[in-house]
């Protein structure tokens, strides 16, 4: 049975439709690349699929369960938002065991993890320092562990690299391959299309709310009727643009 | 399994959020010490006052609890109730790190969690003064279970507060989320309930206004708590009423509970409506079309019908236009100064009333209460409004025109209002047409004054928001020490002026009071004692000497060096706090 799976999945927003009728499929242990232009509804469709807003109309679900349960839903899923959610008074520590607490990991095992995830990410050294004293890198590293703590089936990542430097970035990559292989699903937002090429077994890419292609990096750089290799660049700018003549060209691709 | 564990876990988020607002309170060292005070004055006095009546105490005579203390019970519980539902509708009803909390534990626990964690700032604050209490009790009322029911009696009052105000709470940020009627109505909506509980809190708060008594609120069965607080000592409550008050709390803390937890798992789920959606379609589009900067001034628009004058440059006009939008869009600035005004206003409006002498006294209240509102609606949280723009706005605008800029809607709008309606104010006092004039030109003044002045203390003053999250969040009501800063700055010398103008009598009694004889009283009381303290007895006689001096000068005398003195003051006063609030905003490190 596929981890994440959605049928004909909807969010409109008044006269906004940031999702339209979205179906997706990914299996277990699986990375999905999740692509589009700014506004497209990769955001909306995550919050769709951790249960924080209720889809206008369509279904979706994570691990079997249906994403209208959020209480069946909950142990299944790891969020890391485009914003960090922390708390500015507390420490790295501090946040990380307080949301272990919330979820009932145990406790000694939990406090190997979180140091070890802490090690991994060179962030250590300022793990007892106030949050609010962090740099946006320094945040994004102490929600990425929060979101995997509980080595969640399903995590969803949006814009995980962003504000990270090379090798914090570099460890975040390696660290998306180590969960996909020890069998998490991974999906994962992000405008970095190196990265996507480098991790995502499958890429899909939305446009004004809607899957205009998807596939495996490989397939969706070939030109079928010609057989050049194009970059991962030109396929989302040329799915993507509001040209309807690149239109044209994309859909007979 | 969850259903078990929810409790422990709403117990430990309480503790948490409890131990995050009390480290962000130990940050903000003002508003710190305002709180100590706040919490220490009343439970030293408590306790002096225990101290020096201790015999009478113990010898106090049975008498039954009065429907007054039940009514004052049922009073305050009514007000905290509307404290609680305000706190969650304005300041919070989003959650902070939402998209965390929300995919970690129920909504159900979080929920929770957040009762527990006011209940605890609640205690946290009251704590000291119902130890007090309990000591008296138990110690010189020799009433043991005191022990056990004082505190009980606390909690019980602060849980169904918390509880019930929350419900009320959520059910109106529900409200305000999906209607698109109460979304846009919203300031003046909030503003007539503000009105509406600060109007009916001080009716009954003061009887000699309205002829309620709190005795009439001693129906609502809440007051029974006082029944509970006072089991064993000699006043003697009904038992019956301390049970019930048991049982009715225990039932309206589960039905308020059930509340929380549905309108929560409703409201932290649905996108709020937008006030602006409603307008017409072709209005949306013809805005839409207009949007290119070169052919719309959309600042501009946003201010309409007020039109910052062209005369000003235009990062000052920016400025302006900015803290007027700010202002208009904000309804909670404008409740936090309410609560102020009543809390004065209704003491003095109900004495005006009872003595027959409102048109005396409106006239001099207008030309010093308008004032200092106008001076406190644009600029008592500058840096603080500006949010995530704050290192923006730092680096791309000159301190002269930022703080130009926040001085002019006072006075260009503010200004001519307060003029007229102190005119109209003074055409139906007793005065004469000079006194009428001089306080037209007073209010002048003190507008000029008080908006001059109020962004340095702003800026001294900043509220800064804790965390932002994803969604959009209303503007930060400003510090409460900002407000009382610039409220005294303005309204003590004011009021000062105003008496020196229209009752000068007055004026020189109320001074020599507060500079001589209050401060003889105060030190003869406590040199009470059979063989007196010489210091205290002469600093007292001193003070007296001070105060027959100040009633010795001849009221022209005071006036004009009285009133010139302060008049010259004022305006020292905001030369020098424009100068520091220009020289703060062009030094200011945003953290
Ligand atoms: N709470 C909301 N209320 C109204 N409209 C919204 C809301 N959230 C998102 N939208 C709209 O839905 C659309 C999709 O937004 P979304 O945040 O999902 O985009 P995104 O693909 O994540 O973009 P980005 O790459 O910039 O993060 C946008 O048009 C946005 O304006
Ligand atoms: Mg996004």
């Amino acid at each position: 049975m596929p981890r994440i799976e959605t049928s004909e999945l909807t969010k409109r927003y008044g006269e906004t439709l940031a999702v339209d009728r979205l179906d997706l499929s990914i299996s277990e242990g699986s990375v999905y690349g999740f692509l589009g232009p700014n506004g497209a509804g990769k955001t909306t469709t995550m919050r769709l699929l951790t249960g924080l807003t209720r889809p206008t109309s369509g279904t979706g679900s994570i691990a079997g369960v249906p994403i209208t349960d959020r209480d069946g839903l909950r142990p299944h899923l790891g969020y890391l938002p485009e914003e960090p959610p922390l708390y500015e008074q507390a420490t790295a520590y501090e946040q990380l065991e307080y949301v272990a607490g919330l979820r009932d990991l145990p406790e000694r095992a939990t406090q190997e993890r979180i140091n070890t995830l802490l090690d991994e990410l060179d962030l250590t050294a300022d793990a007892t320092t106030r949050i609010a004293d962090y740099s946006k890198g320094m945040r994004q590293k102490t929600a990425y562990i929060q979101a995997v703590l509980h080595e969640p089936d399903v995590v969803f990542l949006d814009e995980p690299t962003s504000g990270l430097d090379p090798r914090a970035a570099r460890t975040i990559r390696e660290m998306i391959l180590d969960l996909a292989d020890s069998g998490t699903t991974v999906f994962l937002s992000t405008h970095i299309l190196p990265v996507v090429e480098e991790v995502a077994d499958t890429v899909g890419i939305l446009s004004d709310g809607q899957l205009v292609a998807e596939g495996d990096p490989e397939t969706l750089t070939q030109r079928a009727e010609t057989g050049d290799t194009q970059t991962l660049e030109d396929v989302f700018l040329e799915l993507t643009s509001t040209d309807p003549a690149a239109d044209v060209e994309a859909t007979d691709g | 399994m969850a259903e078990l564990t929810w409790p422990r876990h709403a117990l430990s988020i309480g503790v948490f959020e409890f131990r995050r607002s009390v480290r962000a309170l130990w940050q903000d060292k003002a508003r710190l010490t305002l709180m100590a005070f706040g919490m220490v004055i009343p439970s030293l006095l408590t306790l002096a006052v225990t101290i020096v009546f201790a015999d009478a105490i113990r010898n106090i005579e049975e008498f039954a609890v009065p429907d007054m203390v039940r009514g004052m019970v049922a009073l305050f519980w009514l007000f905290g109730v509307y404290l609680i539902a305000q706190r969650v509708v304005s300041a919070r009803p989003r959650i902070n790190a939402e998209s965390l909390m929300l995919t970690t534990v129920s909504a159900r626990t979080v929920a929770f969690g957040l009762l527990v964690a006011e209940m605890l700032r609640i205690l946290a604050y009251a704590g000291f003064p119902i130890l007090v209490l309990t000591g008296v009790s138990v110690f010189l009322l020799g009433s043991p279970v005191s022990l056990i029911l004082l505190p009980v009696a606390a909690v019980l009052f602060a849980a169904t507060v918390v509880v019930a105000g929350s419900a009320v709470g959520y059910a109106v940020a529900l409200l305000v989320a999906t209607s698109p009627f109460v979304a846009r109505h919203k300031t003046i909506l909030g503003t007539a309930a503000t009105l509406l509980a600060m109007g009916g809190y001080f009716l009954f708060l003061y009887p000699q206004i309205s002829g309620l008594s709190q005795a009439a609120l001693a129906w609502v069965p809440i007051g029974w708590l006082a029944d509970l607080a006072v089991v064993g000592t000699p006043f003697v409550g009904s038992s019956l009423r301390a049970v019930g008050v048991i049982a009715g709390s225990a039932a309206l803390l589960i039905v308020g509970g059930l509340l929380v937890e549905r309108e929560t798992a409703v409201f932290w789920f649905i996108e709020p409506v937008s006030p602006d959606t409603e307008g017409s379609v072709s209005e949306q589009t013809a805005e839409k079309e207009n949007l290119r900067p070169a052919t719309r001034d959309s600042l501009a628009a946003a201010v309409t019908p007020l039109v910052v004058p062209r005369f000003v440059s235009t990062p000052v006009q920016r400025v302006a236009e900015w803290a007027l939008m700010r202002t208009r869009r904000d309804p909670n600035r404008l409740m936090f100064l309410l609560i102020p005004v009543f809390a004065i206003g209704s003491p003095l409006v109900s004495t005006a009333v009872q003595s027959g002498s409102i048109g005396a006294l409106g006239a001099p209240l207008t030309a010093v209460a308008l004032p200092w509102l106008v001076g406190s609606l644009f600029a008592m949280n500058p840096l603080g409004d500006e949010g995530a723009v704050l290192p923006v706005t730092l680096t791309a605008v000159s301190g002269d025109h930022y703080v130009r800029g926040l001085i002019v809607p006072g006075l260009v709008f503010g200004l001519p209002i307060i003029l007229l309606v102190t005119g109209l104010a003074g055409l139906v006092s007793p005065y004469t047409i000079g006194e009428q004039l001089g306080l037209v030109i007073l209010s002048g003044y003190l507008t000029v004054v008080a908006v001059t002045i109020s962004p340095a203390i702003g800026m001294a003053f900043p509220r800064f928001s804790a965390i932002s999250v994803g969604q959009s969040r209303d503007v930060l009501p400003p510090r409460m020490t900002a407000v009382a800063v610039h409220a005294v700055l303005v309204l003590l010398p004011g009021a000062l002026l105003a008496a020196l103008l229209v009752a000068p009598r007055v004026a020189r009694t109320v001074l020599a009071g507060v500079f001589g004889f209050v401060p003889t009283i105060v030190l003869e009381l406590l040199n009470s004692s059979p063989d007196g303290i010489g210091i205290l007895s002469t600093a007292a006689g001193a003070f007296r000497a001070v105060g027959e001096n100040i009633l010795a000068i001849g009221l022209d005398q005071l006036q004009i060096i009285g009133g010139g003195a302060t008049l010259i003051g004022g305006i020292l006063c905001s030369y020098i706090l424009y100068q520091n609030a220009v020289h703060r905003f062009n030094r200011y490190v945003p953290l």
